[in-house]
């Protein structure tokens, strides 16, 4: 879609990383390092949080930000930097998502089920069977519980979640995001929210979690 | 949704309303219907309280911070891979086409890698060469050009430097706390010989050798013409009659260059030297004016503090005289009003007295507060000589000129002659701007403030909506800052020492702040501190989380709550929103 020049302006003025953004298509830099020091944590935790693994999460960041060099020259400010920034993770964590899945189906066989790993939702089944003792969960434990829960997301709702919670963006910047209307970012929403809902339901109620034996770390950590 | 149309009874779409809901995303007619069925209908209020315990649940959720090397090791693959794509393109494409892009592209990764590579390149350089060691005489004839690198490059000439000086812009006292560069070390003058220069390099440390190093690769990676104009200027600045004071002014305006934004910096470049002057100036007015309002504000703070400690030492005295009304409420009498009443007392004591004499102030309790004042103000009231009456008097005309609240939807300050004041309104007038400039905090200070929030405090000001939200953040800021001051009021003490945590915690029972300035509330160069370091060659770069705030780097605050209408609580009354 082409870009009239007073929009494109208009994110020039309004968002210092699009200048950032623009210094960088004028071979700046100083500019890029910049922008990557202002977003490696951001881009981590959204990673992160999306496929589960610190390591693997760097490797996309980085992969995210080769590609923002790459593309550096045909940039036109469209949107705001991040949700431009944020496309690309989405593309980039998708891709990869999809390459692991199709090695996974030559080499792995057995319970790795998730396209990520292990599927978060048979593990909390498992948890939910009623033959663990039940307890009082400690902090690290409540975190494993809420990472399952969104593990057990499908991967745009995942997506979704996690630039509305930690990019705090709203529906028109998330469907810029993921190439959706502001119409179906709210029923992608709505359905991700229910379904997070109904995994900590049983928490959210009383505080308590059984505490699946086989269940040493989070499912994809 | 709205009250022409029958409600929403699809589970699905009643789910998507209360979700829209929570995230502020419904226009204000189906928000206000989402509020009245929340009234009416329990099982619609349990639905949209569920959905929102899951929703906070998130917060246990990891936040990535990236180590110090994540950026580095970034910007060096990319650095290389780019190569790899320079040198594929370089080997497909015609040769003339190739140049143009060549020079371009090749330029930023030339950058890209002096960025990262050149201090283990440097490192790797002497070791391999012993350049240092027995250092070539184009490092020492280019050695005073390498200790001023940075600074050189951002100017022109030495007309520019000139004009800076003539323009006095930045005098000695303006000069910012930074660490020792390696040119301080330098004994060398710029008409040293080049066996002097050699045993300066020859006692230097590890660390300044490999940081020379540095320079010259740098230096020896700028354009030749760059090289010549930047040793015509040290030749003219060694020339120049008044080359001390030239240097000076040029350390000072690169280091307060690092504290600039990398667009201010380069929109500073791009200007002809007249307008950049022109520019300059215009900043470090703004810097200036910035600089005296944090202090106004603090130094008001600070006395007050200091008055209150006063008053409570004599609390019983004053009590025993007809206090004056609080002003505010009259009939509570205990908390801050009964504070604000005894302040109230001791000033109209002094006004009767003569300030310091019942209840009396010694000298040492004096010079407490001081030296707890912003060093101009404390100057200025030294000036009055030794008499503490005329100290006060310095202080409290200061205070009327300058504390009185400035921002975005307040008149300009004009100056005020604090003379025409009469002395018994002056301090009343003081207590009132204190309150008023709580109330008047510029959307800067109330953005960073709102950052300093807990979580679950910016969660909830965040579902208000837009004005009863800026508001409520406002009423929580004035709210915290009279808190400030009380500890020694109290008999508390803060146990995290001086200053304690910046970290504000409404949601507890309020912190009572220490008398005097907390950590940096004096320092020069705040923004220095605030913007972090500078490129390579400048003071060292952070690496750690983003800068400007724990949440966002240089966030506007007018691109996140204050203009994203914030959803309304959905812990609140029904009808209450």
């Amino acid at each position: 879609m082409a870009t009239r020049p007073s929009e494109a302006q208009g994110y020039e003025l309004r968002d210092p990383d699009v200048r950032l953004m623009l210094q960088v298509r004028d071979d700046d830099a100083a500019a890029f390092e910049e922008l990557v020091l202002r977003y490696q944590s951001r881009l981590l935790t959204v990673l992160e949080n999306l496929c589960g693994k610190r390591d693997l999460a760097e490797d996309l960041a980085q992969d995210v930000f080769l590609r923002v060099y790459r593309a550096r020259k045909r940039y036109i400010p469209t949107s705001k930097f991040s949700t431009w920034l944020f496309k690309i993770a989405g593309n980039v964590a998708s891709n990869a998502r999809r390459g692991m899945a199709r090695r996974r189906e030559v080499n792995v066989e057995g319970r790795e089920s998730g396209p990520w790993g292990v599927n978060p939702m048979e593990q909390m089944a498992l948890a939910a069977s009623g033959q663990m003792p039940t307890r009082q969960l400690d902090k690290s434990e409540v975190r494993d519980v809420v990472q399952q829960a969104v593990a057990g997301l499908s991967d745009r709702q995942r997506l979704a979640v996690l630039l509305a919670k930690f990019e705090e963006m709203n529906y028109a910047d998330i469907g810029e995001v993921m190439d959706l209307t502001p119409q179906a970012v709210k029923s992608l929403l709505s359905r991700a929210r229910a379904t997070l809902r109904g995994s900590l339901e049983s928490y959210l109620q009383s505080g308590e979690w059984t505490q699946p034996k086989l269940q040493q770390s989070g499912p994809t950590r | 949704m709205n009250s022409s149309r029958p409600p929403i009874v699809n589970p699905d779409k009643v789910r998507e309303e209360i979700c829209a809901y929570l995230d502020g995303e419904l226009p204000a007619e189906d928000g206000r219907e989402v509020e009245e069925r929340l009234a009416a209908e329990p099982h619609f209020r349990d639905e949209l309280q569920g959905m929102e315990r899951a929703w906070r649940l998130l917060d246990e959720l990891p936040h990535t911070e990236a180590d110090e090397k994540f950026a580095a090791t970034t910007v060096e693959m990319v650095a290389v891979r780019a190569a790899d794509d320079l040198r594929q393109q370089q080997e497909q494409w015609p040769k003339l086409f190739v140049r143009g892009w060549v020079l371009s592209a090749g330029g930023m990764l030339l950058a890209l890698l002096l960025g990262f590579g050149v201090v283990a390149g440097g490192a790797a350089l002497l070791s391999q060469t012993g350049a240092i060691e027995t250092p070539d005489d184009r490092l020492l004839a280019d050695l005073s050009v390498l200790l001023k690198l940075d600074e050189y490059q951002q100017v022109g000439g030495s007309d520019f430097v000139r004009a800076l000086e003539a323009a006095n812009l930045f005098a000695p006292d303006d000069a910012l706390p930074r660490e020792a560069p390696i040119a301080e070390s330098a004994k060398t003058e710029p008409g040293a010989s080049l066996t002097e220069r050699r045993q300066y390099v020859e006692g230097l440390t590890p660390y300044e050798r490999k940081d020379l190093a540095e320079r010259r690769e740098r230096f020896l990676a700028l354009p030749e013409e760059t090289q010549t104009r930047l040793r015509t200027l040290e030749r003219e600045l060694a020339a120049d009659p008044r080359a001390a004071e030239l240097r000076e002014v040029l350390d000072h305006y690169g280091e307060w260059l690092m504290t600039l934004s990398l667009e201010a910096r380069a929109e500073l470049r791009r200007l002809p030297q007249d307008e950049r002057v022109a520019k300059i100036t215009e900043l470090r007015q703004q810097d200036s004016k910035k600089k005296e309002r944090r202090y106004a504000a603090q130094d008001l703070r600070v006395t007050l503090a200091w008055l209150q400690e006063v008053a409570k030492r004599n609390e019983e005295s004053l009590t025993q005289q007809s206090l004056p009304p609080g002003p505010l409420d009259t009939h509570n009498d205990a908390g801050p009003m009964r504070r604000m009443r005894l302040v109230s007392g001791l000033l109209q004591s002094w006004q009767r007295n003569g300030f310091g004499k019942n209840p009396a102030v010694t000298a040492a309790e004096f010079d407490k507060l001081k030296q707890n004042l912003s060093p101009s103000l404390r100057k200025r009231m030294e000036q009055k000589g030794g008499d503490m009456a005329a100290q006060w008097e310095a202080l409290t005309s200061a205070l009327l000129n300058e504390a009185r609240p400035s921002g975005p939807g307040l008149e300009p300050r004009r100056p005020l002659d604090a003379s025409a004041v009469q002395p018994q309104h002056r301090w009343p007038m003081l207590l009132q701007l204190s309150a008023a400039r709580a109330e008047s905090v510029d959307d800067q200070e109330l953005w960073n403030f709102f950052h300093q929030l807990p979580r679950n405090e910016r969660d909830r000001i965040k579902r208000l909506p837009r004005e009863e939200g800026l508001q409520a953040l406002r009423t929580l800021y004035a709210r915290t800052q009279r808190e400030r001051g009380d500890e020694s009021w109290d008999g508390r003490h803060n146990p995290d020492g001086p200053g304690g945590p910046r970290r504000l915690d409404p949601g507890r029972a309020p912190r009572p702040a220490e008398f005097g300035p907390r950590p940096g509330d004096f320092r020069d160069g705040p923004e220095l501190e605030r913007r972090g370091p500078g490129r390579p060659g400048g003071p060292r770069r952070n690496h750690g989380p983003r800068e400007n705030g724990p949440d966002r780097p240089e966030a506007d605050p007018r691109e996140s709550n204050p203009e994203t209408p914030p959803p309304p609580p959905p812990d609140a009354a029904p009808n209450g929103l």
